[in-house]
């Protein structure tokens, strides 16, 4: 995973994020779980990392499985500061 | 000592149980579910789902984000009873209930909700033309137990998620006495709320247990509030399942002791462990009735011309002759090493009807683990307290 662009995605619940790393990880993708980046929601709470050129398909495997989630983000670095932009899907 | 305390909690679990509890704690590997992103928070996130499958396939729940953990019965009930009622509403129960049902129900009418009892007959054997009887326009919901814990008569679920559907009414099962014995589809049964706990049939340590939903949408008020490990800068607790009910951190501990015994249930089967404790019961009592003085209470014969489906759960009360039952069940103790429960086992309404305010009941409750020679023992024991009470 490159840990400098990635893709995220959201979920309402720390249930739902792990229902979705284990959807995720049986269908053979790559991913982790990782803490809310705080440029999507301040706090707390956990989101999926995936590889950004697999984040859409994966979302909508996921929304196939009726798993609950709440978007997509894209993850960038620059400067060792983090740009976030949702990702359409 | 002689346990026949099953249906106030399992003493002896599967060994399992008790490993994977202390390797829970032991091997430092668990941390606090969704609470970061480090292996043991992970760990500990992963263990309580795996749990939450288990729980969802083992009671026919639509998905595991509808199971909430919580650490009994009466807390699921609670949770259930005060999120998805209000105070406009005519609820129907019934004489056979737990205080852990009928307290919050009381607390409800308090503020204004209409109560009506189903009754029963002579057996505790729920009369069940009178939920039609006792219907009203405003009625939003039975709650009710799938088997009683002092007479052991099971509940025709599948009659009452019937009249439940047919007049739109919310179904809330209090599952204490039955999770791990008989089996249960929340969708087939059209069951709304599930409340369970861990700790009795189903071999998990004391502090586990559930409340389940069905898949309709409710609208879901969380009871209690607090962390949720997410969205934290709100104001309002989250109301998605399964965390609008799971305030603060999870018994991870303990969720990892449910596993265990939920393992052992479904390595056994439901079948063949309800066939077992049912026939550890079925002997008991039928060696015990012919004693002199000794009143059994339940219903023990098939209604073969009924259409209400009859089953029991491994409960058998009785009392002897006059004894009160909390000196009989301390003769039975201090003589016998024979551990039992007297007095109202907390649902007052059924010993009203019955008539045993006074006296109250001894209740022989049975697990997987009791065998034939502790029933032959259970057996002699009452035959020679019977002759010391002639």
């Amino acid at each position: 995973m490159n840990r400098k662009h990635y893709g995220v995605i959201t979920f309402p619940t720390s249930q739902a994020a792990a229902a979705a790393e284990a959807q995720v990880k049986a269908a053979g993708y790559e991913c982790r779980l990782i803490p809310m980046p705080e440029q999507i929601s301040a706090g707390c709470g956990l989101v999926l990392q995936v590889s950004v050129e697999q984040t859409l398909d994966i979302q909508k495997q996921l929304r196939d499985r009726q798993i609950s989630l709440e978007g997509s983000y894209e993850v960038w670095f620059e400067n060792r500061k983090k740009f976030v932009q949702k990702m359409e899907g | 000592m002689y346990y026949f305390d099953n249906s106030a909690t399992t003493l002896k679990k599967p060994s399992g149980v008790a490993e994977a509890v202390y390797h829970a704690i032991a091997d430092e590997q668990l941390g606090n579910p969704a609470r970061g992103s480090h292996d043991a928070a992970l760990n500990a996130l992963r263990l309580t789902e795996s749990v939450r499958q288990q729980v969802a396939a083992l009671f026919g729940v639509c998905d595991a984000s509808h199971v909430s953990f919580m650490p009994n019965a009466t807390t699921a009930l609670n949770t259930a009873i005060r999120s998805l009622l209000s105070p406009e509403d005519h609820i129907l129960t019934t004489v056979t209930e737990h205080n852990a049902v009928l307290r919050p129900l009381y607390q409800l009418e308090e503020r204004g909700a209409k109560l009506s009892f189903v009754p029963v007959d002579e057996d505790g054997i729920l009369q069940y033309q009178a939920f039609e009887e006792l219907l009203r326009p405003d009625t939003r919901a039975v709650v009710i137990n799938h088997a009683s814990n002092v007479t052991g008569n099971v509940v025709d679920l599948d009659w009452i998620g019937r009249f439940c559907q047919k007049h739109r009414l919310l179904l809330i099962v209090d599952a204490a006495q039955s999770a791990g014995i008989l089996e249960i589809n929340m969708e087939q049964q059209h069951i709304d709320a599930l409340c369970f706990t861990g700790h009795k049939s189903l071999y998990g340590p004391q502090g586990t247990g559930g409340l389940c939903l069905a898949s309709k949408t409710h609208q879901l008020k969380p009871v209690f509030t607090g962390g949720s490990g997410f969205h934290s800068f709100d104001k309002q607790f989250p109301t998605d399942l399964p965390t609008v009910f799971e305030p603060g951190t999870q018994n991870v501990h303990g969720l990892a002791g449910l596993k265990a015994g939920l393992s052992y249930v479904n390595e056994h089967g439901l079948s063949a462990l309800r066939q077992k404790v049912n026939s550890l019961a079925a002997d008991f009592a039928h060696q015990i009735k012919t004693i002199p003085g000794v009143q059994l209470y339940g219903k023990y014969e098939e209604q073969t011309t009924s259409p209400i489906k009859m089953a029991r759960v491994p409960v058998v009360s009785l009392n002897l002759t006059n004894w009160s039952s909390g000196d009989l069940s301390d003769a039975l103790f201090m003589d016998h090493d024979i551990a039992v429960r007297p007095g109202a086992h907390c649902a007052p309404l059924i010993h009203q009807a019955l008539g045993t305010e006074k006296q109250g009941m001894v209740r022989f409750s049975f697990s997987s683990f009791n065998t034939t020679e502790e029933v032959t023992h259970a057996v002699k024991a009452l035959q020679e307290l019977a002759k010391e009470s002639m």
